[in-house]
């Protein structure tokens, strides 16, 4: 089996919001790790709903791109935290031993290549402060996630991340974005977003690695007309301060456009 | 509230009995929840496992069962192992075999059946993929 990973882009990265997947191969290509896809991959999918209405559709599907995977590369990663638990719960539930390892790529990074990044930096984010908000997939259930991922449970990961672009980070808990019950209970999700981003307090972004996360914190920031703090898809930025163009990240797809780096 | 000991039985079983039984209502899952935190009429995790526990059926009829954002933070917390995300999962999907599930997830599911996505691709989002030469060349 070649020595590649296997890039598993997701629904929303790949269809909705096409700047995060961009931007994520733009970061591989930068720190020359080869990756494979496939036009073959389907939704993962989703571990709230799918998962809720048709336990065994959640869990063949899941096999299906695990299956997938397992003929193109060494390694499975992902860049949204859905996929990331669904990938990484099937694997587990199937046995481990039929499946390649499963990572949000957020991790790989941080486990393999921040002194790469710091070496490559070419456009650093001094001077700027940002919420850092990693979502409640990246790590939990710890009782599936810690068993492989043990430094996982203590470790500021997104806040390492983003302090290594330059830039200061403000840190506030791990509550959750409140997104999968936007379809089932709009206000009460609203709610739960609203009092997570005033949670951050005066910031010049928030920074996310989950398309989940993005797409409620937008929904929330985009109804106040005054202050519209942007909020920023970590790869975004990665592959900003590694030198993608700012005009081709992507932000069209935003819909806060104010202040963008 | 109409009781029913079969009910109960089979969440047992598909839960693994030993869980349930040893919840002793102490509340934990509700104080670590955010959605009981900001509306604890709405929705109240502790409520829904003595419902289960004493085998009120009801609860698949219950709004209160898809207000749970599955962030884990009961399960993190509670002293006796219980997974009450893994419940919430198997009442939803008891609750969708019998016709009680709202509209919006199942025509999420119902376009992952489809097309084989949760999301679909905006017209705008296909132009600046197909000239994208990044990821056009990328990955192959």
């Amino acid at each position: 089996m070649e020595n590649k990973l296997v890039y598993f882009p997701g629904c929303l990265a790949s269809r909705k919001f096409p700047g995060f997947d961009l931007s994520a191969r733009f970061v591989l290509e930068k720190l020359s790790l080869e990756y494979k896809t496939s036009e073959e991959f389907s939704c993962c999918p989703d571990p709230v709903w799918v998962r809720s209405l048709s336990y065994e559709e959640w869990m063949e599907r899941g096999v299906k791109n695990l299956e997938i995977s397992k003929n193109l590369g060494s390694k499975l990663v992902t860049i949204c935290n859905g996929c990331f638990e669904t990938l990484y719960s099937v694997k587990k539930l199937k046995g481990n031993g039929n499946f390649i390892p499963v990572e949000h790529l957020l991790y790989t990074l941080w486990k393999e290549k921040k002194d790469e990044i710091k070496n490559k930096i070419v456009k650093d984010l001094k001077g700027k402060k940002f919420a850092v908000h990693e979502g409640c997939h990246f790590k939990r259930p710890s009782y599936l996630v810690s068993q492989e991922f043990d430094e996982l449970k203590n470790a500021k990961i997104l806040k390492e991340m983003v302090e290594l672009l330059g830039a200061d980070v403000v840190e506030k808990g791990d509550e959750c974005c409140g997104l999968p019950v936007f379809i089932t209970d709009k206000e009460l999700s609203l709610e739960l977003a609203k009092r997570r981003i005033e949670s951050f307090g005066d910031v010049d972004g928030i920074v996310v690695i989950c398309p989940s996360c993005f797409s409620q914190f937008e929904s929330v920031i985009s109804l106040n007309k005054e202050k519209r703090v942007p909020v920023y898809f970590y790869f975004e930025l990665l592959a900003y301060a590694l030198g993608l163009e700012k005009e081709k990240i992507g932000f069209e797809f935003h819909r806060i456009k104010d202040n963008l780096i | 509230m109409k009781l029913n000991p079969s009910f109960k039985e089979e969440v047992f079983r598909a839960m693994g009995e030993h869980a349930l039984r040893m919840c002793y209502q102490c509340g934990k899952c509700s104080s670590f929840c955010p959605v009981f935190s900001l509306y604890p009429t709405r929705f109240n995790p502790r409520r829904i496992i003595e419902m289960v526990n004493i085998g009120a059926e009801d609860v698949l009829q219950k709004d209160e069962i898809w207000r749970c954002t599955t962030c884990y933070e009961c399960t993190e917390n509670c002293p006796q192992g219980l997974n009450f995300v893994e419940l919430i999962v198997f009442l939803r999907t008891k609750a969708y075999e019998k016709g009680f599930a709202p509209k919006t997830p199942v025509q999420e599911l119902e376009l992952v059946r489809k097309e084989g996505f949760s999301v679909p691709l905006s017209p705008r989002a296909k132009r600046w993929l197909e000239s994208n030469t990044l990821i056009k060349a990328g990955g192959k």
